[in-house]
């Protein structure tokens, strides 16, 4: 994905402002705006978001590195925010000596089981680093991710249940303590407190985890999303596009410990998504067949918005739709920004 | 109101350059500050703003107005324009409830089932807020909005 010349430089200008922002909202700017570039979004219009982005979030210049970290000290401060700024200086070091792909494929495995980190945006800033091929921004996401490390619990190599992500999530729907937990309005905190229960803790080992499982995660998350057009379920969607993204970056191992922590995350989001009964195949069948909006015609509402989750969303499933060619990805974005009537009974 | 959602069953956002009507249907429109923050379905523009106030009409039709002045307090911000709802216009609009022919001379007087918006303030009359006259441009829109309520 080319981001060179105008554009190129103002996504560049984006390091300069904080990861996060208030009660540790995901900044989601660098990662909208490449994506608003990606559906066609011209200079003035990313500076239209951002403007209105910064000021309605109220967006913090980015923090100051003060205590440097080297290679034998750097994982002490994973999951501390407030060291981020000595994380991004401790990455940037690393991508200068390794390079993009040798410094991922070097952390990845010690941040893959935290992929929750700040509700999986960790993993969307590295994802669009790597779109954009950015060495910089590499280093940033990695920091980023470092620094908002959640790892919720530890897979113990129990054997599987299944290899169906939807069947984890009906399982994880029958824990009756998830159904009495007070929800926060950060995904992360609900990631967190879910995990916290020790009813939750054998579910990272119940996915079967191969060669098809983000497959299966795509098309699962797509399902969900349809049917609840949940801002949760939203970041399933886009998420299997950020994994698909780096997973060219990780060794095996390391992908699949993604993959797993992933969904478990995921799993621990059911109370969030409000315990959503998901759909039969017929059902969601005619949705398939529901008349939406082609692409060209998606992408100029999407364009408009001023929600970073519209635009993220058109990219992501345009993105997903060419690989897997499922029509649903036009029906649900078309749903969610209203360009069709509801389709669900 | 500052912010605030509206929902209603189709929305006329305003007409294209060649007079094509600019659609959303089942859909909400959230308000900040006066003017339009986001549009589309219920679940994406409610999410964490539950809390807001909650009007228009469900199954309702609703268009953009030419607004000559604002309420004292917003005129500064949102003076006479707009005739399109997007993303950083001013909430200028009008909601018709179901089987209502949508018309200007409604919203003027205050009729029941025609409500009136602007800059997102909810007025019960909007003498004073619209030109005597109409443009060509809001002639058009009034009657793509007549049309619409007729099915057509």
């Amino acid at each position: 994905m080319r981001t060179d010349g105008e554009i190129g430089a103002y996504l560049d200008s984006m390091a300069g402002w904080g990861s996060e922002f208030e009660q540790t909202f995901s900044n989601h700017a660098p990662m909208a705006l490449t994506a608003l570039a990606g559906i066609g979004g011209a200079p003035d219009a990313l500076r239209r978001f951002f403007d209105y982005y910064r000021d309605y979030k109220h967006l913090q210049p980015f923090g100051e590195a003060t205590h440097p970290l080297d290679v034998s000290d750097w994982a002490s401060a994973r999951g501390e925010r407030a060291r981020e700024p000595d994380l991004r200086a401790f990455f940037r070091a690393e991508v200068a000596r390794f390079g993009v792909e040798g410094a991922c494929r070097a952390y990845l495995a010690a941040l893959a089981p935290g992929i929750a980190a700040s509700a999986f945006h960790g993993l969307m800033r590295l994802a669009y680093a790597l779109m954009r091929d950015s060495a910089d921004d590499t280093a940033i996401a990695l920091g980023y991710w470092a620094a908002t490390y959640l790892e919720l619990r530890p897979a113990t190599g129990a054997a599987p249940l299944t290899n169906d992500p939807a069947l984890v999530l009906a399982r994880a729907m029958d824990i009756a303590p998830l159904h009495d937990l007070k929800l926060h309005p950060l995904l992360w905190k609900n990631m967190r407190d879910a995990a916290a229960l020790p009813e939750f803790a054998p579910v990272v080992d119940w996915l079967a985890i191969d060669e098809t499982t983000l497959g299966r995660i795509a098309a699962t998350g797509l399902v969900v999303f349809a049917a609840t057009q949940h801002f949760a379920a939203l970041h399933i969607v886009t998420a299997a596009h950020w994994l698909r993204i780096v997973e060219p970056y990780a060794e095996r191992a390391t992908f699949h410990s993604m993959l797993r922590h992933f969904w478990q995350g995921i799993a621990a989001l059911v109370g969030e998504l409000g315990f959503p009964r998901l759909p039969d195949a017929v059902t969601v069948e005619g949705w398939r067949r529901q008349p939406a909006p082609d692409w060209p015609d998606l992408f100029p509402a999407a364009r408009e918005s001023f929600d970073e989750h519209d635009i993220s969303l058109a990219f992501s499933a345009h993105e997903e739709a060419q690989l897997y060619g499922d029509p649903l990805y036009r029906v649900a974005l078309a749903r969610r920004l209203g360009l069709i009537a509801e389709y669900r009974a | 109101m500052s912010a605030g959602l509206i929902e209603a069953g189709v929305w006329l956002l305003g007409l294209d350059g060649e007079g094509h009507a600019q659609l959303r249907f089942d859909a909400a429109l959230r308000i900040d500050g006066g003017m339009v923050a986001q549009i589309g379905c219920w679940e994406a523009v409610s999410y964490g703003v539950e809390h807001l106030p909650r009007l228009g009409l469900r199954g309702g039709l609703a268009l953009p107005l030419f607004v000559s002045s604002a309420p004292p307090t917003l005129a500064d911000r949102f003076g006479g324009e707009s005739g399109r709802l997007t993303p950083g216009s001013p909430a200028h609009l009008a909601v018709f409830a179901p089987g209502i022919v949508p018309s200007r001379e409604a919203l003027l007087r205050g009729e029941p089932g025609a409500v009136g918006f602007v800059a997102g303030k909810q007025l019960a009359t909007l003498r004073g807020f619209l030109v005597d006259a109409p443009s060509e441009a809001e002639a058009k829109l009034w009657s793509a909005a007549a049309r619409l309520a007729h099915g057509g």
